[in-house]
This record gives C-alpha cells, structure tokens and sequence, in this order.
C-alpha cells in the first residue's frame, strides 16, 4: 500500500462519493434474516474463500496439531505440522470406514496435541503426517488395496504472516496472499511472530454473523450504545455528540477487492481526567498500557496517513477474519456462522508477552475492559436480529461512518451471485 | 489450599478462599455469580490496598514461578480487576443490556 495510493476523503466530506460502484442508497436486509440466502452463502462464500483456522504458534513442532470443528460447512478440520515442517490440513476422517479421527470425549469438541502420526482408533489404521498411510491393520485381510489412494482427503492449506488458513474450494487457484490483495500487503512487516501473551474467548450470539461483523466496522455508534462505557464520559466527548467526532470517526479508511479497512482515534492509552479509579492504579486502560513501547518501524497499513492522534487500525479480510491492531499489540476476531440467524465469536489478542506482573496486571485489566465492551454490542446484536426477523423492515439505512458495511453486505451478495451464476451455467 | 498472604497483607487472608482466582474464566463467573453487596465488600477491602500490592508483587522477577503466599496476592488483584467495571462503571454485577451472555474464556 503505498502513500499515493491512498484514497483521501472527497471534497464532499463523503467518503462514499470515492467509492461510486457501492451505491449510497439503503441496503437490503435479506442476507441477514433468509435462510434460502444462508444456504447460498454457505456454498459459494464459505466453501471458496480462505478461512482461518489459527496462528502458527499453536503446532510449534513437527506433529503439533489442533482441530477446528466447522458444522457449518458439514466438517471438521486437522491442522498439522509435518515432519518436513510444512503445515498441512485434512478433513478429520479415517479413509477406511470414515470414523472421525481426532477427538477425545466428544466428537464435536476441537483438539489439541502432538502425534508421531494420525491414528484411527476405529480400527488401528495410522497415517503420516502428509496424510499418507503408514499402516493398516490385518492386511491378512485386505481386498484389492491401493494403499497410495488411501489417504487422508486434504484441504487447501496456506500460511501468511503465520496466519494459517484453509480454501474447501478444491479448485482454487488463488494464494491466500493475492487474496488478501493490497491490504494483506500492507501489513506485511509487522511483528507478528511470537512469543505472545494470548488471550482466547468465544461466545455464541444469536445474530447473524454480519450482523457482528458491522458492529466493529463502524465506531460510528461508540458514544451511543457505549456512552456509559467510555463513549460519552468526557467533556470531549461530550461535545463532540452531534459533531465530527474525533474518537470515533474513521480518521482513514480502504475498501480494496473484497477487503476494507479503517482506522480511528478511539480513547487514548493514557491518564486522563476521566480515568477509573483501577486504571490509575494498574496504568493501562482499554485501549492498552499508559508506558509504550517502541516496537520499531510499522508497516505502511499500520496508520496508514501517520495521523498524530491514532488509537486503531482494523482491517476486515474477507469473509469472517478482522485484524485489529492497537497499543497492546493485534486482536483477531473471528466470526462462525451456527444458522442463518446466530453464529460463534471468536477473539485472539495477541498481546506483546509481559516482562513485569505489573505489565501482566495491566493487560489483564485492558483485557478484561475490551470484553466487557464487547458484551455491550452483544445482547444488542441478539435485540437486532430478532427484530429483523418480525420482516418490519426490509432494508438498513447506511451513512456515510458506514461505509465499511455497505461494502461487506455488497461483497457477500456479489459472491452469491457469481456463484449461482456460474453454476446455471454448467 | 494455602491461604496465606505475604505478612503486610494478612488482614486479607479471610478473602483468599473465595476471591484469589488464578483461572479467568472462574474468575469472571464469579463476578456474574455474586451479588453486588459481596463484589462491593470485596472491591471496598483490597482497593485500597492495591497500589501497595501491585508494587509488592512486581517486585519479584516474572520468569519465575511466584511463592504461594504471593501468587494469592497477584490473584486477588487479578479478582479486584474482573470486578472493578461492575464497581465503577456498570453498578451491577454484569455489562449493562449483556443479558445472560459472557464470554467463555479458553485460554
């Protein structure tokens, strides 16, 4: 992303006027509340874009792997580290008879190891690591056997930034890094390798996975649904009400191919008139520590104008995986269709690993605070699909702090469309 | 369980079998689980106690596993930040408008 291909602002004061091909008149709703729509969506956005699975710290050694299980998409999915150190991912089934073959209690609840190989406990079959067969059991009593057809089915499987990521789709033809396009790109250079201090947490939310999607596309709507949070606590913020705000409005942001991304001020990481009693005492607030560490050059996606007074960067990679990057370090969000009405949250913060229990302390509370703002849209979201589910309304209005929405739900229709296209056409 | 606490801290001992919580997520459902009488109580004793404890704890060096009596301390502090928001911002054990919804803390 280089400095002259940035998009500046209109003249207008509308960044939609830099992005005709969107439209600036209302949205349809349908993609959030018909099933007929899920199904579609499932097929031809899910089934044939890069999706992410988790970072390359999680199989540091050669047999380390973990499972995601992805009912949706009818699978469930083995991400494992070869002994040659290449990543690999596989449906989660024995060739054999099909058992399913990574799990430990209950089949439906993801994994964590290290094998030597993959071991089918159904009947005793092992493969290697590549997906090969290593044994079968009594070959007194195979029929007609090709043991190199006999492997595990594989699943597209790509690593950028030590991101992982899986394509179901098995004709594609797209790297994950072209995918990511110019944004990806731009991001390229940033301290993403470990060690970190991680923090994971999910919820189940009944709302449509775009419906959360947009709630961290947007701080349009921080001084209002979070004012008692931090949105309209200070007599900055205060003021700014009814106004350009200067917290929350997109102080960038880029649309580019299927991808967006905009950046914003947010609070700052600092002491202020305003701050809580507990974050006095362990110097850091939502927005991360009050002591900052220089981490060196950033990439040109990270504060992309060099704006003085910069608090955030998120990016939205197509379909469900939103990058967001700030004072602690970077947060991955992840967002799992369950239904076309619900779908599971998923947060990373991949934060920089503490040298101090003071500095633990602190991220702890920044930690903590995030959450609970992110409970704030939670139970709101749930409020929203069910009332777009009653029909009242057939369409959102969107202005222009919107934008990055405007975009998701076009993209997602494009796809659709393409794809009940192409197949028409076979 | 060993419920001691480094000697200037000893008039919290009594809340060390409740409140000194390693694990996050236990953590966090005790928050939701009790009443506002009892976070407040909680948060009432420890804050003012926590500047001293924070520099009490940071003392020791991070790579190394911390004595009982001092992790206790450190998780009592990890407790007095799960509740502090419900104290200072939400009045109420939970997020205001969060319903019955948490985040499930994985790791």
């Amino acid at each position: 992303m280089s400095t002259e291909a940035l998009v500046t602002k209109p003249a207008s004061g509308h960044w939609t006027d830099a992005y005709p091909a969107l439209g600036r008149g209302p949205v349809s709703l349908e993609d959030c509340v018909s099933e007929e729509f899920y199904e579609k969506e499932r097929e031809h956005v899910f089934k044939k874009t890069w999706l992410y699975m988790g970072r390359v710290e999680r199989v540091p050694r050669s047999g380390s792997y973990f499972t995601r299980e992805m009912q949706f998409l009818n699978t469930s999915i083995i991400v494992v580290r070869g002994k040659d150190n290449v990543i690999r991912a596989f449906h989660n089934i024995c060739p054999h008879r099909g058992n399913k073959m990574l799990w430990s209690d209950d089949p439906f609840e993801e994994v964590q190891g290290r094998a030597p190989l993959l071991y089918c406990r159904f009947h005793g079959w092992r493969y290697n690591l590549d997906g090969s067969l290593h044994s079968a059991t009594r070959e007194d009593l195979l029929l007609d056997f090709d043991a190199d057809s006999c492997r595990v089915p594989a699943i597209q499987c790509e690593v950028w930034e030590g991101f992982i990521f899986v394509n179901l789709n098995p004709d594609n033809t797209e790297s994950v890094r072209d995918f990511l396009g110019d944004l990806g790109k731009g991001l390229e250079g940033y301290p993403f390798e470990g060690p970190h201090q991680v923090y994971r947490f999910k919820a189940e939310l009944q709302c449509n996975w775009k419906i959360f999607v947009d709630g961290f596309a947007e701080s349009y709507h921080g001084p209002y649904l979070h004012a008692s949070s931090f949105g309209n606590l200070t007599a900055e913020a205060k003021e700014a009400l009814n106004k350009p705000n200067p917290f929350t409005d997109a102080l960038f942001l880029q649309l580019k191919g299927s991808h967006r991304m905009f950046s914003f001020a947010g609070e700052p990481s600092q002491r202020t008139p305003y701050s809580k009693p507990i974050e006095c005492v362990m110097e850091a607030s939502a927005a991360g520590p009050w002591t900052k560490v220089d981490r060196g050059p950033m990439p040109p996606g990270i504060n992309p104008i060099r704006a003085e007074k910069h608090g955030f960067d998120s990016y939205q990679f197509f379909p469900n995986f939103v990058l967001i990057f700030g004072a602690s370090g970077f947060t991955v969000h992840t967002h799992w269709p369950t239904g076309p009405h619900s779908h599971i949250f998923e947060t990373e913060m991949y934060y920089q690993p503490p040298k101090t229990h003071k500095e633990r302390l602190g991220q702890e509370l920044t930690v903590t605070f995030l959450n609970d703002i992110i409970l704030e849209d939670a139970s709101p979201s749930e409020g929203l699909q069910a009332m777009l589910n009653s029909g009242a309304l057939t369409h959102f209005t969107m202005n222009d702090e919107e934008i990055l929405l405007r975009h998701l739900h076009k993209v997602v229709g494009d796809y659709v469309e393409a794809g009940e296209k192409a197949k028409a056409e076979r | 369980m060993n419920v001691s606490l480094p000697p200037e801290f000893s008039l919290l001992e009594h809340l060390v079998p409740d409140w000194a919580i390693e694990d996050g997520h236990e953590r966090y459902l005790k928050r939701v689980n009790s009443s506002m009488d009892e976070i407040q109580a909680f948060y009432d004793e420890v804050f003012p106690q926590a500047e001293e404890a924070v520099a009490y704890i940071d003392k020791f060096d991070y790579s190394e596993p911390l004595p009982e009596d001092v992790a206790n301390l450190r998780n009592l502090l990890y407790s007095l930040i799960t509740v502090s928001l419900a104290v200072e911002l939400w009045k109420q054990p939970r997020v205001k408008h969060s319903a019955r919804t948490i985040l499930t803390r994985v790791s």
